[in-house]
């Protein structure tokens, strides 16, 4: 069973294609890159893996489970982390691990604190945070709760070289726990670092799939950045 | 030169803002003619009505000038009913009738005025309900009455031969006023209209900032979580909309709530603290009784719930908090403000049809009839308005969570403001 599968998936926002037929496997435990240029299709499908967006057509399905007909159960297997995820600016770092802890019925927030790493400033108002922070507290949300299958949207965009090596090692160390992570990334070194299969997705359709060794060696480029850059200079 | 490019740049920006050219230009050229429309809608149709009204004469003469009184009034453009020697009070002779004024002719009338002295009848007028419409009514009557004196005159001039300006004020009238049945006198008159101001014009007024103001609150609650970026993730937590919509609902009814609380509260504070002539009776003042109150809190409270509704539906519908206001005051404002304002000078009953059940489809009209019916002790009118009031809700609410429920609160973005970019 997969962790994610899409057969044939479409959607449109009103006459525009989003996604057009795309066909995905995500295998279970691995880490699951997904690359594209901004406004090909990545976030319409963490969306819709994420439940808050349905497919216009298709198949998607979630550990063998339909994210339309079944997403309250989906929704106990996953988390998600947007790519832009702001914080309850009223809040404190420890009152939000609560709050979620309590959301998915996780005894402790523990783990979380120990994810964070943000010691005493937890105690503090999340709006006091700085983007690093922030990222960093809403990660340790979602993986705190357990889930089967994290889907990170751009997990490091914007973080300074400390806070982004903080995350890829938190990524790194829960997949080597069994979490399945779908991850999306302009930074083609962190994709290759992260990530054990790559999938290229522009104008809403995937052009190739595979390990990132597999893709270079095949496409006879030396690294993903290249793909990436000949792939989308033939698209064009 | 520079200040001029700056200004060109200024009004270009400013005058792109929807919000500018519908809250600054379009806004006063369509309601305040449509409130002036209204006003003097209900104006004529108040002092039409008048022509029907059957006025009721006291006979306790018989004289030969009580008789020409009597065509006075019909020249006047009354419908007289005569009653002669009756012991029957006032109230309840009014009450038979039907009539909204009374006016007494007392032994001597006619005597008087042919001896060329000045002769006094008592008129009697009551008041159905408190309002300007009403008060406006029998403003028009008065002077229809003092009309028909004025006719006495001019006949009485033309038999004696005496200057008419003599008998311009033939008779001098002594006023009185029937209030729920029972005579009033002027200071106690005086003071309910100082309670109909209290409780039909500030309460009202205070209510409207109040409720405009929760709205805006409800639409920033998830304004809030769209701009902060929460929203997203918030919808992937192993939680249904339903559960995240009665969380944001009840939230929301708390402080609704407490602000109820704080209006009943500060409400009987201002009523008790009125610096009012102390009535005869207390018949006449609205009852603070635990009922009334109770009512009361009960329409203050559907009132706001009903707004908050609204706003999160302008929340769900704009894509960020300043979008939610401006959409939650858009929606609520013409809602509110029109039968707020309309009311005030107009009787609901004597507005044309059409418009009278075009204000009935706002849910605050309601609100105001229901705040009228209670101080009118109008008990059943004012449960009936709230049972309205409740069914708007569950209207709104049922709409509000339809939005909320679908992708429509990711993907719908309705703004005022100009599209940049």
């Amino acid at each position: 069973m997969y962790a994610a599968e899409a057969k044939n998936l479409w959607r449109f926002f009103g006459e525009k294609p989003a996604l057009q037929g795309v066909d995905l496997n995500v295998e279970e435990g691995l880490v699951f890159g997904l690359i594209g240029p901004n406004g090909a299709g990545k976030t319409t499908l963490f969306r819709i893996l994420a439940t808050i967006l349905k497919p216009s057509t298709g198949e998607i399905r979630i550990f063998g489970k339909d994210v339309v007909k079944q997403s309250a159960e989906i929704r106990r297997m996953i988390s998600y982390l947007p790519e832009d995820a702001g914080v309850y600016r009223h809040l404190t770092g420890l009152a939000f691990l609560k709050m979620m802890a309590r959301l998915y019925s996780v005894g402790s927030v523990e783990k979380g604190v120990e994810v964070a790493g943000l010691g005493e400033a937890l105690r503090e108002r999340m709006g006091g945070y700085s983007r690093g922070m922030r990222r960093r507290i809403l990660l340790a949300s979602c993986l705190m709760v357990k889930p089967r299958l994290a889907i990170l949207d751009e997990p490091t965009a914007g973080l300074d070289v400390e806070h982004a090596v903080y995350v890829r090692k938190i990524i790194k160390q829960y997949a080597a726990e069994g979490v399945t992570f779908l991850v999306s990334s302009h930074n083609m070194l962190e994709v290759s670092y992260l990530c054990d299969t790559v999938a290229l997705i522009h104008n809403g359709k995937i052009l190739l799939e595979g390990k990132p060794s597999q893709l270079t060696a095949s496409q006879g480029v030396e690294n993903l950045e290249e793909l990436f850059v000949k792939k989308m200079g033939a698209g064009r | 030169m520079s200040i001029a490019t700056l200004v060109r740049k200024e009004l270009r920006e400013l005058l792109m803002e929807k919000t500018i050219i519908i809250g600054v230009v379009l806004m006063p050229l369509v309601i305040l003619p449509l409130i002036g429309g209204t006003i003097a809608m209900a104006s004529r149709s108040a002092t039409t009505s008048t022509a029907d009204i059957p006025i009721l004469l006291v006979d306790n003469e018989g004289g030969k000038y009580s008789k020409v009184l009597s065509e006075a009034f019909r020249a006047a453009g009354f419908s007289p009913i005569t009653v002669t020697n009756t012991s029957e009070s006032v109230a309840s002779l009014m009450e038979s009738y039907r009539v909204a004024a009374t006016v007494y002719v007392e032994k001597g009338f006619s005597q008087n005025l042919t001896d060329g002295k000045r002769a006094s009848v008592k008129m009697f007028t009551t008041v159905s309900s408190i309002s300007i419409a009403e008060l406006q009514k029998i403003s028009s009557i008065r002077s229809r009455i003092y009309l028909a004196m004025e006719m006495l005159g001019e006949r009485l001039a033309a038999e004696t031969g005496i200057h008419f300006s003599f008998y311009k004020q033939p008779v001098e009238l002594k006023s009185g006023l029937l209030y729920k049945g029972r005579q009033v006198s002027l200071e106690e008159a005086g003071t309910v209209f100082q309670l109909y101001m209290a409780t039909m014009v500030f309460v009202p007024l205070v209510l409207v900032v109040m409720v405009a103001t929760s709205g805006t609150v409800a639409a920033t609650s998830i304004g809030l979580e769209k701009e902060a970026k929460t929203l997203e993730m918030l919808l992937t937590l192993p939680i249904s909309r339903t559960s995240i919509l009665t969380a944001k609902l009840v939230a929301s009814m708390t402080v609704a709530l407490m602000g109820t609380a704080s209006m009943v509260f500060g409400f009987v504070i201002y009523l008790t603290n009125l610096p009012m002539v102390e009535l005869t009776s207390t018949e006449l003042t609205m009852p603070l009784s635990g009922f009334t109150l109770l009512l009361l809190g009960l329409v203050m409270f559907v009132a706001l719930v009903m707004t908050l509704c609204i706003g999160i539906l302008a929340g769900v519908l704009a894509g960020d908090v300043r979008g939610g206001q401006q959409l939650a005051g858009l929606l609520q404002m013409p809602l509110l403000l029109l039968p707020f304002l309309i009311l005030q000078f107009a009787d609901i009953n004597g507005l044309p049809p059409t418009l009278s059940a075009a204000l009935m489809l706002s849910p605050f009209t309601h609100m105001f009839l229901a705040i009228k019916s209670i101080y009118e002790e109008a008990y059943l009118m004012s449960v009936l308005h709230l049972v309205v009031m409740t069914a708007f809700l569950m209207v709104i609410l049922v709409v509000a969570s339809w939005f909320f429920k679908g992708e429509r609160l990711l993907t719908m973005r309705v703004t005022l403001r100009r599209r940049r970019g």
